[in-house]
C-alpha cells in the first residue's frame, strides 16, 4: 500500500485491522471451501468466481467511465466460443484459447467504441443492444463455426497436458479471480482510475486536466472486454459445453443487476453483488419467472433508492462514522507558498494574442473580430453586459468550443482550434463559471487531478505498483495537500467536493488548476456565489498567483474585485471589444458606464 | 408485390413502435426499453378477452388498450418520474429494463409459455392483387398503420394539445410559464404510446403468434426504425418504420432468414455511427445543446 | 399588489438571496437593479413559482402565493417574461400567442386578444406564420411580450427585456412598456440597463449579492452612490 499523505480511503485507516482481518477469512474461506463443501456448492462457487470476474470487468466500463453497455452477455459468450473453437477446432492449448478469446472481445470493443466518445446514454444502449441481438444470431446461424443452437461440446480441461479435476479447476479459477482482482486493484488505485471516474462525472472538466476523453473511453471498453473474455474461455473450458442461450439477454440483465446491487464504480461491488444475485434465485428454484420479476422490481427499485449499491451504502454509512476528520499526520512538512509555481518570463511580451477572432451560432455572431492582447504576468479582466460573448470567448481561447474565424496565438504558438486536452499541457489552465468538480473524487483527489499531466508511469507500472507508481502518487498527493493548504482548504481534503460551498468548491477549483503548473490561467467569473468576505480571500489569492509570475485572464461581474485587482481591463459588449485599458483608463470611459448602465453619453 | 406488401405490412408494426417509442422521447429525451414489452401485453390481454371471455375483436382490443394505457402510467410513475434530470443520468435505462422483465415474466406466469394462434381480422381472408394473394389482415394493418400516424400528425400540427406537446418537447420550463403542465402532457404522451402499443400487438400477434417472447425481436426493430428517422422526431420515426420493413422484406430475396433478422440490426449501428447528426431531429438536438453553452 | 416578505432562495446549499423584501403597489412600474448574479432572476423565477423559496413569503392581492404552482399563477393574473425572451423556436408566431393562452379556454377571449395584439404589433400579424425561430431580436422580445399579455395579466414581470438587444431597439421596447403601464397593467422589471428601466419606473430596489442595499423612488436611486457602486464597484 503505497502511503499517500492522506490515506485513499480514511476509513480504511481507521479499521484497517478489521478489514485485514476479513480478508484473510475471505481468503482462507475460499482455500478450505472445496474441502468442505459438496458437489454442487463447489460448481455453485465456480460460477460465482466466473461471474465476479464478469461482473468487475463489466463495471470498469459502465461503473467507473460511465459507459451504460448492454452488451456484456455477447462479450461473454464471444470470449466464451472464441476460446472453445480455438481449443476444440484447432487443437490449440488453454492459454492460447484464452488470448484468443481476449482478441476476440476486444475487437467487439473496439466496435462498439467506435460511436462511444461522440453518442451518450441511450445511443450506446441500442448499438450494445444490437450487438448482443447480432452475436446471437452469429452464434444461432452459423452452424460450421458454432454448431449452432445444439451447442457446443469442449473436451476435457486440461492445462499443460494435464487433466483438471474439480478441484483443481476450483484454485485454476479462483486463481485467476485473485489475478483479475489485483489487476482491478492496480489499475484502479493509479490515475488511470481516478481518469475514469473523471470522465464519467464531467467530460468537459476532465478535458480540462489533460484529459483525452474518446481515448480513455476506447480504452476502458477495451479493458473491460478483455476481462469479460478471460471469463468467458474460463466459463467455456470449466463448463466444457457451452449453448448460445447462455449468452442472451437475461445474462446481461443479470449482469446489470449484479453491478447494480454491488455498487458501480467500487472494488467489492461486483464480488457482493454477484454473491446476493446468485443466492436470490435459490430461493425460487420452483418458479424462474417469479425469480426474473424479483430481478425486474431490484433493477427499478435499487436504481431510485440505493443509487450507490450496498458498497455506496456502507461507505456513506463509514463516513458518517468517520466524519472525515481522519486524515494521516503529515510529519513535518516545509511551509509551502506559492512561489513553487513561480513561472519564467521567457516568450514574448504578450502572453495570449487573439487576432480577429469570431464565432457566429446559426445566424448570431456570439464573437465578431475580436482582437485581444494579454500581456505576460499581469491580471486582465475581460467585463461587458449579460450576454455580450464572454464566457463564449473564453471558450474559444480554452478549445471547449473552436472559432469561425480568426486565431489565437499562446506563447508565440498558433494554438487555434487545439483540444483542451493538448493547451493543458502547454500552459493554460482554467477554472468554470458553473463549478466543475468531479463529484465521486475527494477533493485531495481533485486537487491532484490538476497534476496528472506530470505522471509518467505507464499501465504496465500501474498494475503491478511500480516504484515510479508509488514515487509519483506521493508527490502528487502531497503537492496536492500542499496547495489545497495554499487556499485554506486543507481540513477538507477527505471530503467530498458536494458537501463544500460554493465558494470553497471555486477555491478548489482554482487550486486544480494551480496543480497543473500553468502560465495562464483562466477564471471563469470566480465571484459567481460567494459571500463578500470570500471574494475578499480570493481576490488575495490571485494577487499571491499573478506575483508569481502567471499571467491571469478573468471573466468577472464583481466590480471591486475587478477594479482592485486588474491590471488591463477588455470591456466588450455584442460580442465586440467596446474600450481596453489600463483600470483607471477604463473606469471613467464613457463608453463602458453606457454599456453597463445604459447611460447617454454626455461627456463627448 | 407479395413482398412488397409483406414489407409494408411489417414495416406498419415497426412504424408503430416507433411512433409511441418517439411520443415518450419527443417529450422526455429518453428511450421507452420497456415499449416492447407493454405491445406484448397488449397483445397477451387482447387474446385472453378473446379466448376466454369470448368477446370479440373490437372489444378485446379495447380492453388491451386500457390495460397498456395503466401500464404505461404505472411505468412512468414508478421507473422515470423521481429519476430527476433524465438527461444528466442513464438509471432510466435501468428501470425500463427493469419493467421490461417484469412484464415479460408476468406474462409467462400468466398466459404461459406456448405460443397461442390469434385470430386474423376478416377472418384471414386472402384477397388476389395484382396477381399476389394477399391477406386482407395485411391491407388492414398497413391501412390503421397509416391511419394512426396521420392522425397523430393532425393532433401534433393542429390542436391546442398538440402545440402544448411541442412546447414541452422544445422547452419545458419555458411551458411552465405558459401555464402548460409538462408532468401532464408527459403522462399523456405515455398514455398515448400504451393505446398505441396495444394496437400494435393485436396487429402482429396473428403474424408472430401470442406468446410472452413475441416481441422479442420485433421490439429491437422498432428502436432501429426510431433510430433511422431519429429519436423525438415521429414523423420520422413513423417513416423509418415503413422503411426498414421494405429493406428487410427485398433483402431476405436473397439471404437466409438468419441473418435478414441481424439487418435492421446492422443498419441501425451503421446509422448511429455514422450519421447520429443526420437523423436527429432538430428538437432533439436542441435538447442537447452543444457543449460550448453548457460551461 | 405583490408583497414580498423576507425571502430567502437557495440552490442546493448555497444562498443566493438573503431574506430579501419589497412590494409592488398596484398600477405602477418598479425596477430591480443590480450586477450579475446579485440574485434578480432567482427571485423572478421564485416569484413564478419556478423555484421553491427556503424561506420567506410572497403574497399577491392578499393571498399567499408562496407555494403556488406556475400554471395557477397564470390564472390569478402573474406572467412572467423570461431572461433571453425564450420563445418556442419551433412553433409559428400564431401558435406562440396561441401558447401563450394556454389557460384560457374561451375562443372567442383568445380570438378577441389576439387581434388586440396584432393591432399593437403590426410586425407580428405580417409575421403571424412565419417559424418564431427567424424573428430578429427583436421581434422575438415582441413577440415574449405579447405572449405574456394574452392572457390580460395584472402583473407583468420581465427579466432583463433588453439583453442582446441593439440599443435602437431597446429604446422601442421600452416605450412599450410605457405604453403597456397605462393600460393599467402593473411591471416588476428586472435590468442592467438601469437608466432605460429608471425612466419608466415609480420606485426601484437595489440588489447587491441578494441583498437589498438600497430602495427608493427613481430620482433618489438614480441620484445615489449606491447604483454606481453595485455595478461599478468602488472607483
Amino acid at each position: 500500500m503505497p502511503s499517500f499523505s492522506t490515506e485513499t480511503c480514511p476509513l480504511r485507516k481507521k479499521y484497517s485491522l478489521w478489514f485485514t482481518i476479513l480478508k484473510l477469512a475471505l481468503l482462507f474461506i475460499c482455500l478450505a471451501f472445496p474441502f468442505m463443501a459438496g458437489n454442487y456448492y463447489l460448481r455453485f462457487a465456480i460460477v460465482l468466481f466466473i461471474y465476479i470476474i464478469v461482473s468487475i470487468g463489466y463495471d470498469i466500463s459502465s461503473g467507473y467511465c460511465g459507459m451504460l453497455t448492454l452488451s456484456a452477455a455477447a462479450i461473454f459468450g464471444a470470449g466464451a466460443y472464441a476460446s472453445a473453437i480455438t481449443v476444440t477446432t484447432l487443437k490449440m492449448p488453454f492459454l492460447v484459447g484464452m488470448l484468443v478469446a481476449m482478441v476476440v472481445t476486444g475487437l467487439i470493443s473496439f466496435l462498439i467504441s467506435l460511436p462511444a466518445y461522440k453518442v451518450k446514454g441511450n445511443y450506446l444502449a441500442l448499438i450494445s443492444l444490437g450487438i448482443l441481438e447480432i452475436v446471437q444470431r452469429i452464434l444461432n446461424d452459423w452452424t460450421s463455426l458454432t454448431h449452432g443452437a445444439a451447442g457446443f461440446f469442449l473436451p476435457p480441461w486440461s492445462i499443460f497436458g494435464m487433466n483438471l479435476t474439480d478441484y483443481a479447476k476450483y484454485y485454476v479459477i479462483f486463481f485467476f479471480l485473485i489475478l483479475i482482482m489485483l489487476f482491478e486493484w492496480g489499475l484502479i488505485k493509479s490515475h488511470w482510475g481516478r481518469d475514469f471516474i473523471a470522465v464519467k462525472n464531467d467530460e468537459i472538466a476532465a478535458s480540462g486536466v489533460g484529459i483525452n476523453n474518446r481515448k480513455f473511453k476506447v480504452i476502458a471498453l477495451l479493458i473491460s472486454s478483455m476481462i469479460i473474455g478471460v471469463a468467458g474461455s474460463l466459463y467455456a473450458s470449466y463448463s466444457e459445453f457451452i449453448s448460445p442461450d447462455t449468452f442472451g439477454f437475461y445474462l446481461t440483465i443479470f449482469i446489470l443487476l449484479t453491478v447494480v446491487i454491488g455498487g458501480t464504480g467500487t472494488l467489492s461491488g461486483p464480488a457482493i453483488g454477484v454473491t446476493i444475485v446468485m443466492i436470490i434465485p435459490e430461493f425460487f428454484n420452483a418458479s424462474p419467472d417469479l425469480k426474473q420479476i424479483v430481478f425486474g422490481g431490484l433493477l427499478i427499485i435499487l436504481t431510485q433508492v440505493m443509487p450507490g449499491g450496498i458498497t455506496g451504502r456502507i461507505k456513506e454509512r463509514f463516513r458518517a462514522i468517520d466524519d472525515n476528520r481522519h486524515i494521516e499526520n503529515l510529519g513535518d512538512r516545509p511551509p509551502i507558498s506559492f512561489e513553487k509555481y513561480r513561472v519564467n518570463a521567457d516568450g514574448p511580451e504578450n502572453i495570449l494574442e487573439v487576432k480577429n477572432l469570431t464565432r457566429r451560432f446559426g445566424g448570431l455572431t456570439a464573437v465578431g473580430n475580436l482582437d485581444l492582447e494579454v500581456k505576460r504576468g499581469t491580471v486582465h479582466s475581460l467585463i461587458g453586459p449579460n450576454g455580450a460573448g464572454k464566457t463564449t470567448t473564453v471558450n474559444l481561447i480554452t478549445g471547449i468550443d473552436k472559432p469561425s474565424e480568426g486565431s489565437v496565438i499562446f506563447n508565440g504558438e498558433d494554438i487555434t482550434g487545439m483540444e483542451p486536452f493538448d493547451l493543458v499541457k502547454r500552459g493554460i489552465a482554467r477554472t468554470y463559471q458553473h463549478v466543475r468538480l468531479f463529484k465521486d473524487l475527494r477533493v485531495i483527489d481533485n486537487v491532484a487531478m490538476g497534476g496528472r499531466i506530470y505522471y509518467t508511469y505507464g499501465l504496465a507500472g500501474a498494475i503491478f505498483h511500480s516504484r515510479k507508481k508509488r514515487k509519483e502518487e506521493k508527490e502528487a498527493y502531497l503537492e496536492a495537500y500542499d496547495c489545497l493548504k495554499l487556499i485554506g482548504l486543507e481540513s477538507k481534503s477527505n471530503f467530498d467536493p458536494g458537501s463544500l460551498s460554493t465558494g470553497q468548491q471555486k477555491l478548489v477549483e482554482i487550486a486544480r488548476a494551480l496543480c497543473e503548473k500553468p502560465k495562464l490561467m483562466v477564471l471563469d467569473e470566480p465571484c459567481a456565489g460567494l459571500n463578500e468576505t470570500e471574494v475578499e480571500e480570493l481576490s488575495e489569492i490571485i494577487k499571491k498567483i499573478r506575483d508569481v509570475g502567471i499571467t491571469v485572464l478573468m471573466i468577472e461581474h464583481h466590480m471591486s474585485i475587478v477594479m482592485g485587482i486588474s491590471d488591463y481591463i477588455t470591456v466588450i459588449d455584442y460580442g465586440k471589444k467596446i474600450a481596453e485599458g489600463t483600470t483607471a483608463e477604463v473606469s471613467v470611459d464613457p463608453v463602458v458606464r453606457k454599456a453597463y448602465l445604459g447611460e447617454e453619453v454626455t461627456a463627448c | 408485390m407479395q413482398q412488397l406488401i409483406f414489407g409494408l405490412a411489417n414495416g406498419s408494426i415497426y412504424a408503430l413502435m416507433a411512433l409511441a417509442i418517439g411520443m415518450v422521447s419527443s417529450t422526455t429525451g429518453i428511450v421507452n426499453f420497456a415499449h416492447a414489452s407493454v405491445v406484448m401485453m397488449g397483445a397477451m390481454v387482447s387474446w385472453w378477452m378473446m379466448v376466454i371471455y369470448g368477446l370479440s375483436y373490437i372489444p378485446a382490443l379495447f380492453v388491451a388498450i386500457a390495460v397498456s394505457i395503466v401500464l404505461n402510467i404505472v411505468m412512468y410513475e414508478t421507473c422515470v418520474k423521481k429519476l430527476g434530470d433524465l438527461q444528466d443520468n442513464v438509471g432510466w435505462i435501468i428501470t425500463l429494463f427493469g419493467a421490461s422483465i417484469i412484464l415479460d415474466n408476468i406474462a409467462r406466469m400468466l398466459f404461459g409459455t406456448e405460443p397461442q394462434a390469434f385470430p386474423y381480422l376478416f377472418g384471414g381472408k386472402m384477397v388476389t392483387f395484382f396477381g399476389a394473394n394477399i391477406m386482407l389482415h395485411e391491407l388492414m394493418m398497413i391501412t390503421i398503420a397509416v391511419v394512426i400516424g396521420v392522425v397523430y400528425q393532425t393532433i401534433i400540427k393542429k390542436t391546442r394539445f398538440g402545440r402544448a406537446v411541442r412546447a414541452v418537447a422544445f422547452r419545458p420550463a419555458t411551458s411552465e410559464l405558459m401555464g402548460i403542465k409538462s408532468e401532464k402532457i408527459i403522462l399523456s404522451c405515455f398514455a398515448m404510446a400504451g393505446a398505441v402499443a396495444a394496437i400494435g400487438g393485436a396487429l402482429i400477434a396473428p403474424i408472430t403468434f401470442a406468446s410472452y417472447t413475441m416481441t422479442y425481436s420485433i421490439g429491437l426493430k422498432g428502436f432501429a426504425a426510431a433510430v433511422l428517422g431519429g429519436f423525438g422526431n415521429t414523423k420520422g420515426a413513423f417513416i423509418g418504420g415503413f422503411i426498414l420493413g421494405l429493406i428487410e422484406a427485398f433483402i431476405s430475396i436473397f439471404v437466409p432468414a438468419g441473418i435478414k433478422d441481424s439487418i435492421s440490426f446492422v443498419i441501425m449501428i451503421i446509422v448511429i455511427i455514422f450519421l447520429p447528426e443526420g437523423i436527429m431531429s432538430a428538437k432533439f438536438f436542441n435538447r442537447n445543446l452543444s457543449a460550448a453553452e453548457k460551461v | 399588489m405583490l408583497k414580498v416578505d423576507s425571502l430567502t432562495i437557495a440552490y442546493g446549499k448555497t444562498e443566493v438571496v438573503h431574506h430579501v423584501s419589497f412590494d409592488v403597489k398596484k398600477g405602477s412600474v418598479v425596477t430591480i437593479a443590480g450586477a450579475n448574479g446579485a440574485g434578480k432572476s432567482t427571485i423572478l423565477n421564485t416569484i413564478v413559482g419556478l423555484h421553491r423559496s427556503k424561506e420567506g413569503s410572497i403574497l399577491y392581492k392578499g393571498e399567499d402565493i408562496t407555494r403556488t404552482a406556475p400554471d395557477r399563477l397564470v390564472s390569478k393574473g402573474i406572467r412572467l417574461v423570461p431572461e433571453g425572451r425564450q420563445i418556442f423556436a419551433e412553433h409559428t408566431v400564431e401558435e406562440n400567442m396561441l401558447l401563450g393562452a394556454y389557460v384560457e379556454k374561451d375562443a372567442k377571449k383568445i380570438r378577441d386578444r389576439m387581434d388586440q395584439m396584432y393591432d399593437r404589433f403590426p410586425r407580428l400579424k405580417e409575421r403571424r406564420k412565419q417559424i418564431g425561430g427567424t424573428l430578429s431580436g427583436g421581434e422575438q422580445q415582441m413577440l415574449a411580450i405579447a405572449r405574456a399579455l394574452m392572457t390580460g395579466p395584472d402583473l407583468l414581470i420581465l427579466d432583463e427585456p433588453s439583453l442582446g438587444l441593439a440599443p435602437i431597439i431597446v429604446k422601442d421596447v421600452f416605450k412599450l412598456l410605457t405604453e403597456i403601464k397605462q393600460t393599467g397593467v402593473t411591471i416588476l422589471l428586472v435590468e442592467q440597463m438601469v437608466d432605460n428601466a429608471l425612466s419608466i419606473s415609480d420606485y426601484a430596489y437595489v440588489l447587491e449579492t441578494g441583498n437589498i442595499v438600497f430602495s427608493g423612488t427613481k430620482d433618489e436611486v438614480k441620484n445615489s452612490d449606491d447604483i454606481v457602486k453595485a455595478y461599478l464597484g468602488n472607483v
